[in-house]
């Protein structure tokens, strides 16, 4: 398989790829390296790859495992991004901004910082959900939860991220 | 807010959240390139060539340990004769030395029952004269 091939048939798959990494470790940057590697092992493996008759879902699969190995490796020493509730429910309520479109910006962004105050497996769940093209069977896959561990922590992660929002809406009254 | 509001704040926030940072695609397509081009500067891919070649050893000496080893535990006849005319003439001559020796040995066998039963009315006879 030469090189014109190879990117034919996995780059377009890198968006996936990244987002599932990105839900798996929470940091952008671990989710890049993560994917450079998978494109090595990817390269380096193209003859045998070859036979594979779904290039994607074995690319979902090395990225899994790479985020796995990671996160055990790196378990001692990756930023704990977690900070007292109450901290960051008073950060979120004295911003303020009194024009509509800013307003929804900065809900967004309280949004996006609740998401990252979710316990690891609810983020990681919610982050995956939010794949597009990403489905449940996948996300079974992918955590090695069950159907109904994944509905229950999606409703969980939601209904605490609603109910920190509404928080902080009488906050901010 | 209810909460479906809420759900399309969230799913709205994903998407941000989830979006690709800036120049992925053609960093990956440089890593790419680069893994390319250090394979070429290498010459052959000795790892594959050297897989390669542990199979092959490894079959050579799978095949010669059959060959070499496979055979010595049979127990099984070999052939002695390719033509099986020849064959049937010496199969016959087998069976008429079987035959042959078998007839001797019956004569034989006739003659010592015979001696046997002489034997045995004279014993007899000196047993009921007594």
């Amino acid at each position: 398989m030469d090189v014109e091939v190879f990117k034919r048939r996995f780059l377009p798959i890198h968006p996936k790829l990244y987002r599932i990494a990105y839900a798996l470790l929470g940091d952008p940057s671990d989710a890049e390296d993560v994917l450079q590697e998978a494109y090595c092992r990817l390269w380096n493996r193209r003859e045998e790859l070859e036979a594979v008759q779904n290039p994607e879902a074995f690319s979902v699969t090395l990225v899994k495992h790479l985020c796995l190995d990671f996160l055990r490796a790196s378990s001692t020493i990756r930023r704990q991004k977690e900070e007292p509730l109450d901290t960051a429910l008073c950060s979120l309520a004295t911003d303020a901004s009194p024009e509509k479109e800013l307003e929804e910006k900065e809900t967004l962004r309280r949004v996006r910082h609740l998401i990252e105050l979710l316990p690891e497996n609810q983020r990681q769940v919610i982050r995956l959900r939010g794949i597009e093209d990403c489905s449940f069977e996948e996300i079974e896959e992918i955590t090695g939860l069950s159907p109904s561990n994944i509905r229950t922590l999606l409703s969980r992660a939601r209904k605490w991220i609603r109910e920190r929002l509404a928080q902080t809406n009488e906050y901010g009254r | 807010m209810d909460d479906r509001k809420w759900d399309e704040l969230i799913d709205k926030a994903l998407r941000e959240d989830l979006a690709l940072p800036e120049g992925l695609s053609e960093r990956l397509e440089r890593r790419i390139d680069t893994l390319a081009q250090e394979e070429k500067r290498r010459g052959y891919p000795w790892r594959r060539y050297w897989r390669y070649g542990i199979c092959a050893a490894a079959a050579c000496f799978a095949a010669a340990c059959l060959i070499l080893f496979g055979n010595a535990g049979s127990s099984s006849p070999k052939d002695t004769f390719s033509d099986p005319e020849e064959a049937a003439l010496v199969a016959q001559e087998a069976l008429g030395f079987l035959s042959k020796n078998l007839n001797k040995g019956f004569a034989q066998a006739e003659a010592a029952h015979a001696k046997i039963a002489r034997i045995n009315r004279i014993v007899d006879k000196h047993l009921n004269n007594k």
